[in-house]
């Protein structure tokens, strides 16, 4: 197995387990017209829950932002080459032990052959 | 008591705004109007409208008994545009629908929509600011400048 492929399966096995890091949460892939519908699946994620910050530079409205690292692949994560930035969705808690809503994914912040880093803004819903 | 005048304005332009995301027939659509509580309440989406506040101008005093206050209070209406990385859409026609669709939802009806229920005595609007690339989304803010009026000493109390 070459040093790429290992760190893949690292990613998942080890960074990625809901017994270490991670935790269990809805991907919602959006529908673009004349696409195929793709069906919501459960995947695993690390998610970082970072402090209130505005929403824009010219807003005046704050919200939370939240680093959702995932495993850039189509079954147990995201592949890349499907996600939407903007129409995408995530659902996962605001904070721990709190219900979980919606969050639309606005942002890629790294990529490479293993795992994929979102941004999510909001308070959900 | 109700509610000051300026929230009585406020909740008026909300009420048109979420027609508009409701029921208007309108070109874009529009997702949902939102006023954000303090950690935000919401998730940014594509055609959505965001109302907040902005600044108000010195009020100018007029003599009477009692005397009133007029107020010029900015209200920012942000429009977002959220598309799909395969719509092939221009960005630039997608904010100008959203611009287009604001401005006919909050002026109507057209002979008093600078009324907002007879609580202001003028409405104006500023220059829109379009929001750049390189954020998590794009769109454009309008700035709606309403004049409005009340006792000197209670905001509460509307006057002409």
């Amino acid at each position: 197995m070459t040093l790429r492929a290992q760190i893949a399966t690292d990613a998942n096995t080890v960074f990625l387990s809901t017994d270490e890091f991670a935790e269990s949460i809805t991907y919602h892939p959006y529908k673009f017209q004349g696409d195929t519908l793709r069906a919501d699946r459960t995947i695993k994620a690390v998610v970082i829950r970072e402090q209130i910050a505005p929403l824009s530079a010219d807003s005046n409205t704050a919200a939370p932002v939240y680093r959702v690292a995932v495993s850039n692949d189509t079954t147990l994560g995201i592949n890349s080459d499907e996600l939407d930035l903007g129409k995408d969705a995530l659902t996962f808690p605001p904070r721990d032990n709190k219900t979980a809503v919606r969050h639309t994914i606005t942002d890629l912040l790294s990529q490479d052959h293993g795992m994929l880093t979102l941004e999510c803004v909001g308070d959900g819903d | 008591m109700g509610l000051p005048v300026v929230e009585e304005i406020a909740c008026v332009i909300f009420s048109r705004l979420t027609k508009l995301a409701d029921k208007y027939d309108v070109t874009t659509n529009l997702a949902e109007a939102v006023r954000p509580v303090k950690q935000g309440g919401f998730t940014p989406q594509d055609k959505q409208i965001e109302l907040t506040e902005g600044d108000e101008d010195t009020p100018i005093i007029y003599p009477g008994n009692p005397p009133k206050s007029e107020r010029v209070q900015t209200f920012n209406i942000q429009g977002r545009a959220m598309p799909s990385e395969k719509d092939t859409t221009p960005i630039g026609k997608i904010i100008n629908s959203i611009k287009a669709d604001i401005v006919r939802a909050v002026c109507d009806p057209a002979a008093t929509w600078h009324t907002f229920g007879g609580n202001a005595v003028n409405a104006n609007w500023g220059p829109p600011e379009i929001i750049p690339p390189g954020g998590e989304f794009r769109g454009v803010t309008m700035p709606l400048l309403v004049t409005y009026r009340t006792d000197e000493g209670n905001p509460y109390v509307m006057r002409a």
